[in-house]
């Protein structure tokens, strides 16, 4: 018997196996890690425009995957903690991107304009609010929750992904006393240092994923 | 008089504690109170408290490691001074798919319990004021934070009263008997290779042999450290093996700690009073990840080949080799071969033969069983190799082998009604050479048996033949084998055995009669044949084979009454057969293809069934919404009774309906490569394959003959 039977058998069986397990494997397998360069990506801003991120090397740029409908993003917006944070940032000439891959069809989905609006309402100041309905993009990054965060240094090299602080409550107090992650990345990333805790665990919501 | 007291006291107090139910929180999800085990506790003595959530159907909270997403149940407490409040002892966890991603949670009741201490110098006589702040997030399409102040008064009794039972105390035992206890007598190993991990949990002593493993569940303490999608159970000789997969971002430990929850609820697998065990499995780099020797998939996902070592005879061989043996001497019922069968033994009844001849006869007709069926075997393989997509019946598949068949079947009928002979219709040399060796017709009606049986799936051989075609080519042939045997098995026995002989009556007219009337079912298989090659190649070329059949009759007709003497009569009707034969021969219809055969099925009458897609499946699983497939073609007879009498049927229907089941139906009638290739997935290789997907879990493959009891218990399946 030619080997290349069982070989093709195999392929085959594995092929079949990865499709028939697709509701149910998780689509990162191949998803970045940290110390790894980040995975290109362009989506559509709330008012259509297109966004890529290679059109930012040279700078900082964080990510940050939202949902207004999920209680652990209230926690961060409704205390101003997230908003305070993207003030910092962006006064550094850092790029923020938040990111929505919420799936269209959800509860917690809003379209472009009124997920914008809401944002907008909670004082919000971004550089982009992206639209990533297929999820895609979640995906590549391997995002699970909201709020999931990674920042990427200017050679395009992610340095940090994981949580935004240490107390993984949705108690808008707990922020007050919180170790923000994200913070202490950017700091030690833009004095030139490596980060000193370059991976946490993420906690939230679980990202409202498209099927497929 | 004292101690009367105090027993009285106690009594009441355990009444009014046990009865006492004015702490519960009620929110829009969760119903939350603190309970006790005991009704009181004596200074310095320990009792079990705990935390009591009722969830609303549908919503969840979580384990102490929540998965992908989510967060563990915390409580905050406000306690007398000196006294003490264990960790919660977590009871087993829930593995809750969320689209891509799994969390680990509870559903319905659930019992936190926890062990508290006393203060030693709590007074009897008093009550303890035992308080908490118990915090949840309680989700099912969106998560909701909850949190509740509770309190529990807990009466202190002297060291000499026994406190007494409370309305919980059944709750607390459940509770305990599912506690997780220390893995012992087993060895847990994790390789790692990169991402790629492997978890090995090994019996220090070798397991029953034959002993059914239970599948596991492996829960790991660490948040955010495995993919909780990604959990690949495999059944090894001395275990269990495990693959799962680090998160891109997380950094391997030094030692993996977790619980592993044997389904089913009995901890007998682990010699433990119950099903959940924790287990330390220290790391070892490994340069590939390999499974052990031996394992083989237990969560019920397709066999892996390339983790099965080849050579080695596992159980499932012999037991492939079982099934394809009971199935083939099930086919010898089946309505296209059952007929000629017993014409050929009654035949055989006519002849006193000597036990010689009768033995020859035997060999020669199982020999031509066995070679049709190895043939068979063969050319499957053969189109496999070449690259084809096919699987068993793919003979009919072709509408030229259907209309060789129709014609064959209808063939047969006109002889068993008497039409013509067929010792007339050879010439006179092949007559002869037929005549001398008697074991040629054995053999031929060997294969003729296995050429009618071909339309025919019996139940046990799906199987069989699903996972011959996973196997080497050698399995593959040796169950085909085995299925041959089986099938020529039953007539060799009778034939050999003149006994039975004895209980017929007489050779007479009676037998001219039964086999005339034998030819009916001859008939009634050609007319389902034609009803297969209608699907296939439209009714235009149905028409034109029905014109085929006619011919084929006046030329049988006219030999028989004497009309085609001479080389000029031979030579004209062998020429009109041969232009009757080519005018008629069926082409497959335009519209053919994966899309057109499954377009054809989304038109068909009943509605309900969704054509076989994909996509659509895929998009159906995320959503959470289970599918019910229908792997059936026109030429598979045991199909159609199912169809009939089971999945068309309104009680079938409305228990689909009542279920929430989407339905999909996969036409096989026609060559499609998706189709076969979602049947080698469920490691099948021909049709009726039913199969129940069930978000988040591995699809249930119901058995060949349906029953609406079997229907229904698939369904209950998807209940949590």
């Amino acid at each position: 018997m030619p080997p290349s039977l069982d070989t093709r058998r195999q392929w085959l069986i594995a092929a079949a196996l990865a499709a028939l397990g697709a509701g149910s494997l998780p689509a990162w397998a191949q998803s970045a890690g940290v110390g790894q360069s980040a995975p290109d990506f362009e989506l559509p801003d709330t008012q259509g425009k297109r966004v890529k991120l290679s059109d930012f090397k040279g700078r900082h740029v964080v990510l940050e995957w939202t949902n207004p409908g999920c209680p652990f993003v209230v926690k961060h917006y409704g205390s101003q903690n997230m908003q305070g944070l993207q003030k910092e940032a962006t006064a550094k000439n850092v790029v923020w991107l938040s990111i929505s891959s919420t799936a269209q069809g959800h509860a917690d989905y809003l379209a472009p304009a009124a997920l914008s609006a809401q944002y907008r309402q909670w004082g919000a100041v971004p550089t982009a609010m992206l639209m990533d309905d297929s999820g895609q993009v979640g995906r590549a990054y391997g995002a699970r929750t909201t709020p999931h965060m990674y920042l990427i240094d200017p050679k395009g090299v992610l340095v940090y992904a994981g949580g935004i602080d240490d107390k993984r409550s949705s108690n808008p107090e707990d922020v007050k006393t919180a170790k923000n992650f994200v913070r202490v990345a950017l700091g030690e990333s833009l004095a030139g240092k490596p980060v000193s805790t370059p991976t946490t665990a993420p906690y939230g919501c679980s990202v409202k994923y498209a099927a497929g | 008089m004292r101690r009367l007291w105090t027993v009285l006291l106690c009594v009441m107090l355990a009444a009014w504690a046990g009865g006492g139910r004015a702490n519960v929180a009620r929110t829009d999800h969760v119903t939350a109170e603190l309970v006790a085990e005991r009704s009181a506790v004596q200074p310095g003595a320990s009792l079990q408290i705990g935390l009591r959530l009722q969830h609303i159907p549908l919503w969840h909270t979580y384990w102490r490691n929540p998965g992908d997403s989510g967060l563990p149940t915390t409580i905050e407490w406000q306690l007398p001074a000196g006294s003490q409040i264990g960790d919660i002892e977590w009871p087993a966890p829930k593995r809750l798919p969320i689209g891509p991603l799994v969390n680990y949670g509870h559903e319905g009741e659930l019992l936190l319990p926890m062990s508290f201490t006393a203060p030693a110098d709590a007074r009897p006589g008093t009550n303890l004021r035992l308080r908490a702040k118990a915090s949840w997030l309680v989700c099912h399409d969106v998560c909701i934070p909850e949190s509740a102040t509770l309190e529990l008064l807990l009466p202190v009794v002297a060291a000499g009263t026994t406190p007494g039972a409370t309305a919980w105390t059944s709750l607390f035992e459940r509770a305990a008997g599912t506690r997780a206890q220390p893995l012992k007598g087993w060895s847990a190993e994790l390789q790692r290779s990169g991402r790629e991990l492997l978890l090995t949990l090994q019996s220090d002593n070798p397991l029953a042999a034959g002993a059914a493993l239970p599948a596991v569940e492996v829960f790991p303490f660490t948040e955010q450290l495995i993919e909780p999608a990604f959990h690949e159970l495999h059944a090894t000789p001395r275990g269990y093996a495990l693959r799962l997969r680090l998160l891109a971002d997380a950094q391997a430990p030094a030692e993996l700690r977790g619980v592993v929850v044997a389904q089913g609820g009995s901890g007998a697998v682990w010699g433990s009073a119950t099903p959940m065990v924790e287990f330390s499995a220290p790391l070892r780099e490994v340069p590939r990840i390999a499974l052990p020797e031996g394992a083989r998939r237990l969560d019920g996902g397709a066999p892996l080949a390339a983790a099965a070592p080849s050579g080695s005879i596992g159980t499932s061989l012999w037991m492939a080799l079982a099934l394809a043996f009971v199935g083939g001497m099930v086919l010898n019922l089946m309505p296209c071969v059952f007929p000629v069968l017993s014409i050929k033994l009654l035949s055989l009844a006519k002849q006193a033969a000597d036990p010689t001849a009768l033995r020859i006869h035997a060999l020669a007709y199982g020999s031509g069983v066995l070679l049709s069926f190895l043939a068979l075997a063969l050319g499957l393989i053969a189109l496999q190799a070449a690259g084809s997509a096919v699987g068993w019946g793919f003979q009919l598949q072709e509408p030229g082998m259907v209309f060789v068949l129709a014609l064959l079947f209808f063939a047969i009928g006109l002889n068993l009604m008497g039409v013509y002979e067929f010792a007339n219709l050879l010439p006179q040399r092949a007559a002869t050479w037929r005549a001398q060796r008697p074991a040629s017709d054995a053999f031929a009606c060997g294969v003729l048996a296995v050429v009618a049986a071909s339309p025919c799936t019996a139940p046990f051989m799906g199987a069989a033949l699903g996972y011959a075609m996973t196997q080497s080519p050698a399995v593959a042939l040796a169950v085909f084998a085995a299925l041959g045997l089986g099938m020529a098995l039953p007539y060799m026995t009778l034939a050999v055995s003149p006994g039975w002989r004895r209980h017929l009556p007489k050779p007479g007219l009676w037998m001219e009669r039964l086999k005339q009337g034998l030819a009916f079912p001859m008939f009634a298989t050609a007319v389902w044949l034609m009803w297969v090659l209608g699907q296939q190649a439209g009714v235009g070329a149905m028409a034109r084979v029905l014109m085929a059949l006619v011919g084929v009759a006046l030329l049988l007709w006219l030999a028989h009454i004497g009309g085609l003497r001479g080389v000029l009569g031979k030579g004209v009707s062998g020429l009109a057969l041969a232009g009757l034969l080519l005018w008629s021969w069926p082409a497959v219809a335009p519209d053919t293809g994966a899309a057109g055969s499954t377009a054809g099925v989304a038109k068909t009458a009943d509605g309900a069934w969704l054509a076989y897609d994909e996509e659509v499946l895929k998009r159906l699983s995320a959503e959470g919404r289970p599918v019910f497939v229908d792997f059936t073609a026109a030429w598979c007879v045991s199909c159609q009774v199912n169809k009939r009498l089971v999945l068309n049927t309104d009680a079938t229907r409305e228990a689909f309906e009542r279920a929430n089941v989407a339905l999909m139906r996969a036409d096989w009638t026609r060559r499609d490569a998706v189709i076969t290739q979602a049947l080698a997935r469920l490691g099948r290789n021909g049709v009726p394959v039913y199969v129940l997907m069930r978000p988040g879990r591995e699809p249930l493959l119901l058995p060949e003959i349906l029953s609406h009891a079997i229907v229904n218990e698939a369904l209950s399946t998807l209940q949590p």
